[in-house]
């Protein structure tokens, strides 16, 4: 499964200020990081390999382009 | 039957009607929630002296001749997190998080003559599906205080259920609405993500949050929902898009509705007398003219982790400078789930937004051009004990808190409008109910389904016992 170590979780804990993360907290970290960054890898297998872009603006006119008639 | 047990609607109809006094209604509900509080734990605090002041203005302005609005002189209460200036709200924390921006909704509920009788318990910083608050106290399930509420926001559906109040708004960014909604046996609404302002609301992951409702019948949503949505220049994503006068279409039924049944993935993993309860829902809608019709969801399956991915990292970024000089305040377990998204890098962020869109446009056009709208479970499972969801319970735990978001979590990642709506009962006497999701912006459909539904069964007026 693609994620961080809990080292590497260590050190990025430790950029964020976040001194209370201990070995334990990290490893939970990873974990649930892992998982989310894995789904992204396995969504992203479903479309071609491209540029992507994108932001949530995008979304609000994806979701109003897609409204219908009321059935 | 107790003034209580009326709806927002009839009780909306009899205040502003002289029928009643919103003093005696606001009266008997205070009476209702200093019963019920002992056993069910809903409410962070009580505001009994403004809120009868306030019913006091509400009557005056009322025999004064003074125009009145929609919610006038009616109690309501929601989760604390919407922001009052003046007043802090906990966001079910001890941490004391500093106030932010004041809440529009509140505003526009206030505009509508309702009056805020408290403020309602909610998972710690909405970290959490159960209900279970190690600080505040657990929520508890009205039907059975031994097991839990729901979560996040969980006082609003123990309120509600309970008859405490005629309404509540919660957020729901993994079925944080649905969810309590489904545990305690009362309409649930999570509108599409832009529908409803989210200004003033805690943040907890920005892009995915949607505030909901929770409503004891689908005309009482209809009415609430039409005096939170529409656009808010306080909030930049929220929709310009007209805001409807939902309830107009009840009258329309559902003859021709094309409902959707998932052939994968949804109906799954569920347990057989949810199962039970679920079919005879889809029996009722199809004997009201539905047409039932079976769809193939695209893809499922990571579309949880995928709004985890969002999730984590917007949560991570809105509590960093708060949990690096206040850690000590937060649980652990909640510290760590506000921490996940520092371990998620920047673009697996970005990416997961990017195909936000792209996974939308294809869900909606794989399964609503077959159908209207999809029906599926809200919760898959019996409502859970307390103990069985109790962080320091066994590690099967962690894979039952992960089933409660199953059904639910996917449509926030994918924007769109969902409602839990009750439809009867398990083994262990506590409510379940069905999920019904549509095309964004067809919330009008979704309030549809729900009424019609009501029209024929009577789930939605069975109220819990006070226990002795």
């Amino acid at each position: 499964m693609p994620g961080p170590d809990t080292k590497t979780v260590l050190d990025l804990a430790q950029l964020q200020q976040q001194a209370w993360v201990d070995e334990a907290a990290a490893q939970r970290i990873a974990a649930g990081a892992a998982a989310a960054i894995e789904a992204v890898h396995a969504a992203l297998a479903d479309f071609e390999a491209g540029l992507q872009g994108g932001d949530a603006a995008d979304f609000l006119a994806a979701l109003e382009a897609l409204a219908g008639d009321e059935p | 039957m107790s003034v209580v047990d009326w709806t927002l609607t009839e009780t909306a109809s009899a205040i502003a009607e002289r029928r009643i006094s919103s003093v005696e209604v606001v009266a008997e509900h205070l009476r209702a929630i200093e019963a019920w509080q002992p056993h069910v734990n809903a409410f962070v605090s009580v505001f009994a002296e403004q809120a009868l002041d306030a019913a006091r203005r509400a009557d005056d302005a009322l025999s004064t001749g003074r125009g009145v609005g929609p919610l006038h002189g009616v109690p309501l209460a929601h989760k604390d997190m919407f922001q009052r200036p003046g007043r802090r709200s906990t966001c079910g924390s001890r941490a004391s998080p500093p106030p932010f921006t004041a809440s529009t909704l509140l505003e526009r509920f206030d505009a509508a003559g309702a009056i805020e009788v408290g403020a309602l318990k909610m998972a710690e910083f909405a970290l959490g599906p159960t209900g279970h608050n190690a600080f505040l106290g657990d929520c508890r399930n009205p039907w059975n205080a031994a097991h839990v509420s729901g979560g996040s926001s969980s006082g609003g559906g123990v309120a509600v259920a309970a008859r405490l109040v005629c309404s509540s708004l919660g957020s729901d960014t993994g079925g944080s609405v649905r969810l309590p909604a489904s545990a305690t046996g009362v309409l649930g609404l999570k509108p599409t993500n832009g529908r409803v302002t989210r200004a003033g609301m805690m943040p907890l992951a920005p892009s995915v949050d949607v505030p909901g409702i929770f409503a004891r019948s689908a005309r009482d949503a209809a009415v609430v929902l039409r005096i939170a949505a529409g656009h808010d220049p306080r909030d930049a994503r929220s929709s310009s898009r007209p805001v409807p006068d939902y309830a107009l279409a009840f009258a329309r039924g559902i003859e021709g509705l094309r409902v959707g049944v998932p052939e994968n993935f949804f109906l799954e993993d569920v347990e057989p007398d949810v199962e039970v309860a679920l079919a005879e829902s889809r029996r009722v809608l199809e004997s009201l003219g539905a047409r039932l019709v079976t769809v193939r969801v695209p893809r499922p399956e990571p579309l949880t982790e995928l709004s985890r991915a969002l999730v984590y990292a917007e949560a991570s970024a809105v509590h960093s400078t708060w949990l690096r000089d206040h850690a000590a305040g937060y649980s652990p377990q909640v510290r760590v789930r506000a921490a996940t998204g520092f371990a998620i890098p920047a673009p697996i962020y970005l990416q997961a937004q990017a195909l936000r869109p792209l996974l939308l446009w294809r869900f909606v056009q794989a399964v609503f051009d077959d159908c209207d709208v999809l029906h599926l479970p809200t919760l898959g499972m019996a409502v859970p004990t307390r103990a069985e969801t109790d962080v320091g319970s066994a590690a099967a735990m962690w894979d039952k808190i992960a089933r409660l978001v199953r059904c639910t979590a996917p449509f926030n990642y994918l924007g769109l409008p969902a409602i839990s709506v009750p439809c009867g009962f398990t083994r262990n006497g506590l409510p379940t109910s069905f999920q019904v999701v549509a095309r964004p912006f067809a919330e009008s459909t979704l309030l549809r389904v729900a009424h019609a539904f009501e029209g024929a069964t009577d789930w939605h007026r069975r109220a819990p016992p006070l226990p002795t």
